[in-house]
């Protein structure tokens, strides 16, 4: 089976600086690749494996893309090539992404699968698999929780809230996988070394069309409530009465 | 009033009950759809224009119905389709995206004039976008409206459309869950628990306070997926739930970020945690620094 994880390389939380206006700042934040879209990776990777098949990865974002070390990591999961769209778009309307990833996927040529995490770690609008899928009019699902390869389509698990659904799919299909179908697997040296030498190919999208019918007007970081803090330790039994008083004010 | 003609697309009773809720207060005007015609009444029981029965069996995916939905909403006139934010409400909303060719804004934290608000950056920020399409699909989760009573003076009609729509995907089967369908989104008070603690019998513990305080239990990310003591549809948190309660009871939560994000709009936090520098006791009304195991049957034994 040939599969295509699709991708997205976001900004490392934890290097994210909330400035004294609550705006965001990303100046000293490194890229990674989507927590969640590891799993999708590493869906990719093991299906191709049992099937014999290939797995090539598109991303699409901005300059962070250019960077030899981000692109290594997401060669050393398991991936035959990389594909990268770079591009400075607004790729705040989930839509307007998978515009830009459906012009992508038709550039690569054919595949049987496309593979999305459940949402980007960043926006997280879990949008961009459902509509590339919608975009593309072939089968498409979220929330995939096992999949079997079978003569021309998938059977897939899809956990719904108070169900889980089995479904089939002929392909080509899209899926957004769950970040519980598997345990993305830490690369190891052979995977690192090999990941320099696999071909990286940068494909030109015209995106000069696509117009988003949404505006961002700011992201801020929530006001922190004011809280009592009011701290006690000590005697459990001292503790559990001020709380009982604290509660009954 | 913001919007004039609304479309609800509720796939529970709980979430038409939560959006036609929402509806109501932006707009005079809005319509329902519905795929159970269990919920017939309670959708028509709301001041409605229309109800809109798509009558589904088990073969059919709700989610199918995207391209027929479109095409109503744009017949008659919609400048916001407001759907569950439930799986496959997420699927059926960026069908409907694509067919109405504008943005989807994804499990909103409210929604004002032409302004929606979410959470972004694992919970670090809530990006405020301006809604600027002729219509725009948003999904909303349980607590984002205040939910009103039904107040249709006359019930609305029923318009019945029994055409299947067309799938490319079989249904093969359907396994129910093992899980308790939970209203802790909407619930007053919560009993929160952390990864600190032992073993999965200490659920009962947790279970018991919540049940003295009138609380509902949820916990954090790690024990429903990690240790599946909880069912996942209680974790609270930036992929998970959001609270508004009055009151939420952190215990053995060390107060990261990604779960703050879904306690931090209490009225009250009381927090209990061994370790005094854990980052909870600098966001919490209460903090008890000491053992749960000590405090807990104490403070169960005196609410008793």
């Amino acid at each position: 089976m040939n599969i295509i994880a699709c991708i997205k390389v976001v900004p490392e939380e934890q290097d994210i600086v909330v400035l004294p206006s609550q705006e965001l700042s990303f100046d000293k934040a490194q890229w990674k690749i989507g927590q969640y879209d590891l799993n999708a990776l590493e869906a990719g990777k093991q299906l191709a494996k049992e099937t014999g098949g290939t797995m090539k990865v598109l991303t699409l974002g901005g300059d962070a893309l250019s960077k030899t070390k981000i692109r290594k990591d997401i060669l050393s999961r398991g991936a035959d090539d990389l594909n990268v769209v770079i591009t400075d778009k607004d790729l705040s309307d989930s839509l307007i992404t998978a515009k830009a990833i459906s012009a992508a996927l038709k550039e690569m040529g054919e595949c049987d699968l496309m593979i999305f995490g459940t949402g980007s770690s960043d926006l997280y609008a879990q949008q961009v698999g459902n509509q590339v899928g919608t975009l593309l009019d072939v089968p498409v699902v979220n929330e995939v929780n096992v999949i079997s390869a079978q003569d021309g389509s998938i059977k897939v698990e899809r956990v719904l809230e108070s169900d889980v659904e089995v479904l089939e799919l002929p392909l080509p299909a899209v899926v957004s996988v769950t970040a519980e179908i598997n345990m993305p697997a830490i690369p190891g040296m052979r995977d690192i070394m090999s990941a320099g030498k696999k071909p990286v190919n940068e494909l030109t999208v015209d995106l000069s069309s696509l117009a988003q019918t949404t505006e961002v007007v700011s992201d801020l970081a929530p006001v922190q409530k004011d809280r009592k803090l009011q701290i006690v330790k000590g005697d459990t039994e001292e503790m559990v009465d001020a709380l009982l008083q604290f509660l009954n004010n | 009033m913001s919007y004039n003609n609304i479309f609800v697309i509720a796939d529970t009773e709980m979430s038409l009950k939560e959006l036609a809720s929402g509806a109501a207060k932006l707009s005079s005007k809005s319509s329902t759809i519905i795929f159970d015609s269990s919920l017939k009444s309670l959708a028509s029981s709301f001041a409605v224009e229309n109800v809109y029965l798509y009558e589904s069996d088990d073969s059919v995916m709700i989610e199918d119905y995207a391209k027929m939905i479109a095409e109503v909403v744009q017949v008659q006139n919609a400048d916001l389709v407001l759907v569950s934010n439930s799986v496959r409400g997420k699927l059926l909303a960026g069908k409907l995206g694509v067919y109405l060719d504008t943005c989807v804004v994804s499990g909103i934290s409210s929604l004002e004039e032409k302004t929606s608000q979410r959470m972004v950056y694992g919970g670090a920020a809530f990006r405020s976008e301006n809604l600027t399409g002729g219509v725009t699909v948003v999904t909303s989760g349980a607590g984002v409206f205040e939910l009103i009573e039904p107040n249709a003076s006359e019930a609305a009609s029923v318009k019945v459309i029994s055409e299947k729509p067309e799938s490319k995907i079989k249904k093969i089967q359907n396994q129910p869950k093992q899980e308790v369908v939970s209203n802790i989104a909407i619930a007053k008070k919560v009993v929160d628990m952390g990864r600190g603690f032992k073993e999965e019998k200490d659920v009962e513990m947790c279970r018991e306070l919540a049940t003295l305080l009138g609380a509902d239990l949820g916990c954090s990310r790690p024990v429903a997926e990690n240790n599946g003591w909880l069912p996942k549809a209680v974790y609270i948190g930036v992929t998970g739930i959001i609270l508004k309660p009055e009151l939420v009871v952190a215990i053995c939560t060390s107060g990261q970020v990604q779960h703050m994000v879904g306690i931090n709009q209490a009225k009250t936090i009381v927090a209990i945690n061994k370790d005094e520098n854990a980052p909870i006791f600098s966001s919490c009304d209460f903090g008890m620094v000491g053992d749960v195991y000590e405090i807990l049957p104490m403070l169960i034994e005196k609410l008793k």
